[in-house]
């Protein structure tokens, strides 16, 4: 084909040998900061969590104290096990609720509806807004007296009057659930829409020439072609709506009455509220203890779906 | 030809559902874009109404008038157009090499920054907190724009590893033959081809960075030096007076506005960084 093939092979393997230094060169600056910005500190998180570093104690010596962090979330901190509890509802509510709207949504996208793309273009829109404005939508949008929430919904006669939905512990989490369904939507619709165009339409044909109907066919055609991405998506959102502090924190601080009081609210009074460092890195580290079960089983998942 | 109709009005049903549900889904976005057009005054006077009952610039006018507003801009349009710009240049050769150059170790360093990807912010507040103190880069954009580089970073390689992959390896085949270095091969044969994957990375980091609220909020507490999402979180919510009313709803929309254009002109990548889980929030 060309001369290089009759080079001599030392030229070869110089060459591969220069790919690899090349490759380390330019690697090297991006793993540089990566390291720096989040793989030392998340060892330093770890080493934090063992040692007693509380900053209204400035002087009091820095002893490495084993377990007591842990020991002292788990049995002595009253609002640990509720706020882990609160992050798990939060976590799976959002996910749930995520599936029951995005599978349709993602339905009718894949079906040539009248104005397909503005539709899809509305879905996405959230991703844009950012949370701390997503999130002052949300607190006005849940007003007692002036909300858009209550007037909808005693307009059309669902409701006698208006809730005070951020204001009560029966309803604060269902309406940080709702908030967070709104903005994560997005991706929800469209992974699962590339999870639609996957699946081959001579499958849906047979279905149909077999006689299935409309209701059949979602339950042995489509969603089981849709396994693998719904996998994708609980796992990753359970990751990332598991450890969102902003969108909870901005819209109810945690309360009322800890009602929505998370673990990454926790990490963040814990750190910067009450001082007590290593406290916080305890928290973190239980967190990432879940994120590693968590990656565990994402990795199993990602071989057998080959999805990257 | 009854099955015809009969599926038919479903089909009218479920469009009817999807109008419906697209209406009430973009109705957040409507409600905060009429706010800010209408004052606090006639939004009481009307008992917050859900249609506009007058028209105003009167809270732009009041937002652009309190005095850190310029700092707040500034700070927000330099860290996130300064993060896009580091982390194009440390992304695009990273991702080139996994890619394409075979050495030691690029698998585990493909699966190792993948990984980064997938770690939470709020796992590294304490430690990250911690080592900015140390060097005190605490209330310094260069701080602030560190971490942003830094979680966008993985995204981006991983990303443009992806689309490198895709060209194919012919075209530099050709380009090694005409005598071009690897270098040269990357400046003048995959770098032009690879513009619409740069341009979805770049969409992504500047929206992580625009947006992002954690670290802005820990990092930059003075006033003069918050981007725009720590000031507007700093205006106090559900309170009823006019100022605070202009300058809140006035800044939602700014803030929403530059991602928002940017989606206009190129929804396509905002889809490709999406579907690819882009999102982390």
């Amino acid at each position: 084909m060309n001369p290089s093939s009759d080079r001599p092979k030392h030229r070869r393997r110089l060459s591969l040998e220069s790919e690899g230094l090349l490759g380390w060169l330019f690697v090297a600056p991006s793993l540089i900061v990566i390291g720096l910005i989040i793989a030392y500190p998340l060892f330093l998180t770890v080493y934090l969590s063992f040692l007693n570093i509380n900053l209204l104690r400035p002087k009091a010596p820095v002893k490495f104290v084993g377990l007591d962090n842990f020991i002292w979330l788990f049995t002595k901190a009253d609002w640990f096990w509720k706020a882990f509890g609160n992050s798990v509802v939060l976590t799976f509510g959002s996910i749930a609720l995520l599936l029951l709207v995005g599978i349709p949504v993602a339905l009718a996208l894949n079906r040539n509806i009248p104005g397909k793309k503005l539709i899809r273009s509305i879905t996405i829109l959230p991703w844009a807004v950012p949370t701390v404005v997503a999130a002052i939508m949300w607190v006005w949008a849940f007003n007692a007296e002036l909300g858009w929430v209550n007037k909808m919904l005693v307009s059309t006669g669902i409701f006698k009057h208006g809730i005070p939905w951020l204001g009560d512990t029966k309803t604060s989490m269902l309406a940080v659930i709702i908030a967070h369904v709104w903005k994560q939507l997005p991706f929800v619709v469209l992974v699962l829409l590339a999870g639609l165009q996957s699946i081959p339409t001579e499958l849906r044909e047979a279905a149909r020439v077999d006689g299935a109907g409309a209701i059949a066919e979602f339950f042995h055609v489509t969603l089981p072609g849709l396994r693998y991405v719904i996998w994708v998506i609980v796992i990753l959102r359970t990751i990332w709506t598991f450890n969102w502090f902003d969108y909870v924190y901005l819209m109810t601080g945690g309360g009322p009455a800890d009602s929505t009081l998370t673990l990454p609210i926790m990490v963040y009074k814990t750190n910067f509220m009450t001082f007590r460092v290593s406290q916080a890195s305890a928290i973190a580290a239980f967190m990432m203890l879940i994120l590693i079960i968590l990656i565990v089983i994402f990795t199993h998942v990602q071989q057998r779906t080959a999805f990257d | 030809m009854d099955r015809k109709t009969g599926m038919r009005l479903g089909d009218v049903l479920k469009n009817f559902g999807t109008y419906l549900f697209t209406a009430l889904f973009f109705f957040p976005i409507y409600w905060l874009l009429m706010a800010s057009f209408v004052g606090l005054r006639d939004m009481v006077a009307h008992g917050f109404p859900l249609v506009p009952p007058s028209f105003t610039l009167e809270s732009y006018r009041l937002f652009f008038k309190h005095p850190d507003v310029w700092n707040w801009l500034w700070n927000s349009i330099v860290v996130a157009l300064v993060s896009t710009g580091i982390s194009l240049v440390l992304s695009i050769p990273a991702a080139y090499a996994l890619a394409r150059l075979r050495f030691r170790g690029r698998e585990l360093m493909g699966r190792l920054i993948l990984f980064t990807y997938i770690v939470p912010s709020v796992l590294l507040l304490v430690p990250v907190f911690l080592v900015m103190t140390k060097l005190k880069l605490t209330n310094t954009l260069q701080g602030l724009i560190l971490t942003h580089v830094t979680f966008s970073l993985p995204f981006c390689i991983w990303m443009l590893r992806g689309f490198f992959a895709s060209i194919p390896s012919d075209l530099e085949d050709a380009g090694r033959v005409d005598g071009c270095s690897r270098l040269g091969v990357i400046s003048r044969i995959v770098l032009p081809v690879s513009g619409p994957g740069i341009a979805a990375a770049a969409t992504f980091t500047f929206t992580l960075s625009w947006q992002e609220y954690l670290f802005a909020f820990t990092l930059m507490s003075k006033q003069n030096m918050k981007t725009l999402p720590v000031a507007i979180a700093g205006f106090p919510a559900e309170v009823m007076d006019q100022v605070l009313w202009a300058n809140m709803m006035a800044s939602s929309v700014i803030a929403t506005l530059p991602v928002f254009i940017l989606f206009l002109y190129l929804e396509k990548y905002f889809v490709q960084g999406l579907t690819a889980g882009a999102v982390k929030g």
